[in-house]
């Protein structure tokens, strides 16, 4: 075979390596700049998030302060007397045509 | 003279340079293209499973990892990544290092990255199989498997990228364009697009939108160019010509480069991201069909006059359908990105019908024109059997066609207006629908017989049992002992 | 066609500065040979019908680009046509409903998300929670029914000779008049209570009004039957006339 003058360890060296940078060049800019570029964004979804658990959290404080706390062991002994009262009653009627 | 690119009266020095740089790669090759055609046949075998849970889901009982919904992936990523791209590789290193003219010194690399690039891929089938699938079409593997899966590309690329920088001498085929081309595009579009949609933690409809360019940029910038830099080497080569008009195959190339990473974003005509995002897409998908014609035009001037040739030599033919596939591809294409169209078929199979004609009508062909010409002369036998050949051409044609028809278009269509009928259910634009699945599923029945005698050809060239002969197998009987090759015997494939 | 003994580098490509053009037609001894074009390597003609097909592609893309309208006008993201319009005269239509029947249909669907998990689906209370069926309270005066659900009610009240002593939330905050008015009328009109009457859209209107006049206020049962024990204004409508039965409004029967 015939000399090539192109064919130098140097070369196959650098184009390795280069070849291999330029692989993974845009995954190494995209790295670089999105991760930046989405931090302190405020999406809208937990915008609405923050409105809800705020409604949800006034609703909870309300239930809990209104609920009369009791003695479990009364309140299945009052819940079980209730039920005992009641009479049983239909409750698959078929909706009114 | 040799010396120049497109003589083809070959000097006894310079066949045996081939010789050598054929014998560096006949381990690495023959692998990828083998295991390669191992993986069409199971993407095949599932096709088939997949277009008949599609009409008759209780086809095969009731199995939770025969469901449509992993069968179809399952299919569509052996296609991709299991058959693809490893005839993309086979071709791509044997292609430039031709071109080149430099022997491989990195086999062994190349071998290991390849079963290592089976072993990631089978991982991912049994893992979209058992349910664990990302579910992005196209993207389908679970996302441990990106990494990996980039890392043995790039083991076996880079020895490409390095034959080309200490080729021997300054001119630049038009094939090595494309082939460096794709080996450094395809980093970039794999590693965009796996950051973008499993690392990053940014907008879903991002995600949607990177998933969808994905899908286009894969096709458009790898398989394109692998394909093409394919044809333009069996053409000229074959035929005995120069390639006809270089500077427009250089043009053709920036315009792609520049037009293909556009497109992809028009199958979310509607959905709500930016407008600007389908419509370029659309409009880049349109235009990509004017690179494509200048290719397919300098490809048919070189091959004017040379109709025997091309029924002649199976590489030929094989390589030439896959051209008209390539243009099918793109026309279809741009007729299916017009937003009038896509108001129609985006909900419908023609994305899917498109990616197969695209898949298997242009790129497997190629890739099969590209085989039946190196086998033999990595193997030093040719091929054993005519016939299979022949069976292989004419079912694979039949079949693409027919899945044009039925998925690309009409059957798209008639879905696509059936269900634009909201009064109608739902179920009766499936019964539209219905016949078109019924015949994809026997079409895909007729491709997998198709592929399985291929495979089972080339298994047979492997295990190296072809002829051995100095007569190529060619598709037609003219053999004499007069003839240009002389006595049937004699082991010296050029 | 320049000869080379130079085996590293290919030949130039023919036709360049070294190349005498005379010595290069030698051999093509005819007049017609040597008048031929030399068609220089790598740049043959190329067909207009190439380019002028290339020129309609790049029309049809430019076309494309024009009908993305807007594309970054984010206010106008749908694009006009993109959005399907209901034809005139086409469309699905609903028949007309007999009143009763659609006011109870759909005030069952209401009732069974708002208000079965507490008051059961058969209207039969619980410990703590009144009953409806059977409930004076349900049957009595309808401004009364309609601000229990639209305000809230606390307090001690007497339900069926039963007394109860909870707290309700005002659950029916957020229903539409057209969920009021069926809720309301199905609860006067099941499981035995036969009101036989209509709470009408109009008059949900005038009560969820009237709701947001008072304000927030939950009230009890003593404010409610001093200030609110009259009917709800607006115009009664016949149980057996014809509703759209989504709207609950009047309509005429399709001819």
């Amino acid at each position: 075979m015939d000399s090539n003058p192109r064919d130098t360890f140097f070369r196959r060296f650098s184009t390795f390596w280069f070849g291999l940078g330029l692989f993974v060049a845009f995954g190494i800019l995209a790295v670089v700049i999105v991760p930046c570029s989405v931090c302190g964004k405020v999406d809208a979804e937990d915008k609405n998030a923050e409105r809800r658990m705020k409604v949800n959290q006034e609703v909870n404080a309300a239930e809990e302060a209104a609920l009369k706390e009791a003695n479990p062991t009364t309140a299945f002994d009052k819940v079980g007397a209730e039920l005992l009262k009641q009479k049983p009653s239909a409750s698959d009627k078929p909706a009114a045509q | 003279m040799e010396s120049a690119p497109d003589s083809h009266i070959p000097s006894a020095e310079h066949g045996k340079q081939r010789a050598l740089i054929d014998h560096s790669l006949r381990h690495p090759v023959m692998f990828f293209f083998t295991s390669g055609a191992a993986w069409l046949a199971v993407s095949l075998v599932l096709a088939m499973i997949a277009t008949m849970k599609a009409h008759s889901p209780d086809f095969l009982g009731n199995c939770s990892a025969l469901n449509y919904g992993r069968v179809f992936p399952a299919h569509l990523n052996t296609l991709i990544y299991g058959w693809g791209l490893q005839a993309a590789f086979g071709v791509a290193i044997w292609l430039m290092a031709r071109l080149s003219r430099q022997e491989s010194r990195s086999s062994v690399a190349i071998l290991v990255a390849g079963h290592v690039w089976n072993v990631l891929v089978a991982l991912g089938t049994i893992c979209i199989l058992a349910g664990k699938g990302s579910g992005i079409y196209w993207m389908d593997f679970p996302e441990f498997i990106w990494a990996p899966m980039l890392a043995t590309y790039a083991a076996i690329a880079i020895w490409s990228m390095i034959h080309f920088r200490v080729r021997r001498w300054q001119h630049i085929y038009v094939s090595q364009w494309f082939l460096l081309g794709a080996i450094i595009w395809f980093p970039w579009v794999f590693l965009a697009a796996n950051l973008f949609v499993h690392v990053f933690d940014i907008h879903p409809l991002m995600v949607t939108a990177s998933a969808a360019w994905f899908r286009s940029a894969l096709m458009l910038l790898f398989f394109v160019p692998i394909g093409v830099a394919a044809a333009f080497y069996l053409v000229p080569k074959i035929t005995g010509r120069a390639v006809y008009n270089y500077s427009l195959s250089q043009v053709a190339f920036w315009l792609l480069a520049g037009l293909a990473p556009w497109a992809g974003m028009q199958v979310l005509m509607g959905a709500p991201i930016p407008t600007f995002m389908p419509f370029t897409s659309a409009a880049a998908t349109i235009a990509v069909v004017i690179p494509v014609l200048a290719l397919t035009v300098s490809l048919f001037k070189t091959l004017k006059g040379k109709a025997q040739t091309v029924a002649h030599s199976p590489s030929l033919r094989f390589t030439v359908a896959g051209v008209i596939g390539l243009l099918s591809y793109a026309i279809f294409g741009a007729f299916l990105a017009r937003p009038d169209m896509i108001a129609i078929t985006q909900f419908t199979s023609a994305g899917y019908g498109l990616d197969i004609v695209g898949l298997y009508g242009f790129f497997s062909l190629t890739m099969f024109g590209a085989i039946y010409f190196i086998v033999p002369r990595i193997t030093r036998r040719e091929w054993i059997s005519r016939r299979m050949i022949r069976w292989h051409f004419w079912l694979s044609i039949y079949g693409v066609l027919t899945l044009l028809g039925c998925i690309a278009l009409f059957g798209s269509i008639s879905q696509g207006v059936a269900q634009q009928d909201w009064e109608q259910p739902w179920y009766s634009a499936f019964m539209a629908t219905r016949p078109f699945l019924i015949a994809t599923s026997i079409v895909w029945g007729f491709m997998l017989l198709s592929n399985v005698f291929f495979l089972f050809h080339l298994t047979l060239m492997w295990l190296r049992l072809g002829r051995r002969s100095n007569h190529p197998t060619l598709l037609t009987h003219d053999h004499s002992a007069t003839g240009p090759h002389g006595r049937e015997g004699l082991i010296d494939n050029n | 066609m320049s000869d080379t003994n130079n085996n590293s580098f290919p030949d130039k490509p023919d036709l360049d500065e070294t190349t005498n053009v005379t010595d290069a037609h030698t051999g093509l001894n005819s007049p017609a040979a040597r008048e031929k074009r030399l068609k220089e390597e790598g740049l043959e003609p190329l067909s207009l019908w190439v380019i002028i097909g290339s020129a309609i592609v790049l029309l049809i893309a430019g076309g494309v680009i024009g009908a993305g309208g807007h594309m970054f006008d984010y206010q106008k993201s749908a694009p006009v046509k993109y959005v399907r319009a209901v034809q005139p005269g086409g469309g699905a239509v609903d028949k007309p409903v007999e009143a009763m029947e659609a006011f109870m249909r759909k005030g069952e669907q209401v009732y069974s998300t708002k208000c079965a998990s507490c008051h059961q689906p058969n209207g039969a209370g619980g410990t703590g929670i009144p009953p409806l069926a059977g409930s004076e309270w349900v049957t009595g005066h309808t401004q009364t029914l309609a601000l229990i659900p639209l305000n809230g009610i606390n307090g001690p009240i007497e339900v069926a000779g039963k007394s109860y002593d909870g707290v309700m939330a005002a659950m029916g905050q957020g229903l539409s008049p057209a969920e009021l008015a069926a809720l309301l009328t199905y609860v006067r009109n099941a499981w035995g209570n036969d009101s036989g009457d209509i709470i009408s859209v109009d008059m949900a209107k005038e009560a969820i009004a009237l709701s947001n006049t008072i304000g927030a206020k939950s009230f009890t049962a003593a404010e409610l039957q001093a200030d609110h024990a009259v009917a709800l204004p607006g115009e009664a409508l016949d149980p057996t006339s014809l509703v759209n039965k989504r709207t609950l409004v009047p309509e005429k029967a399709a001819e």
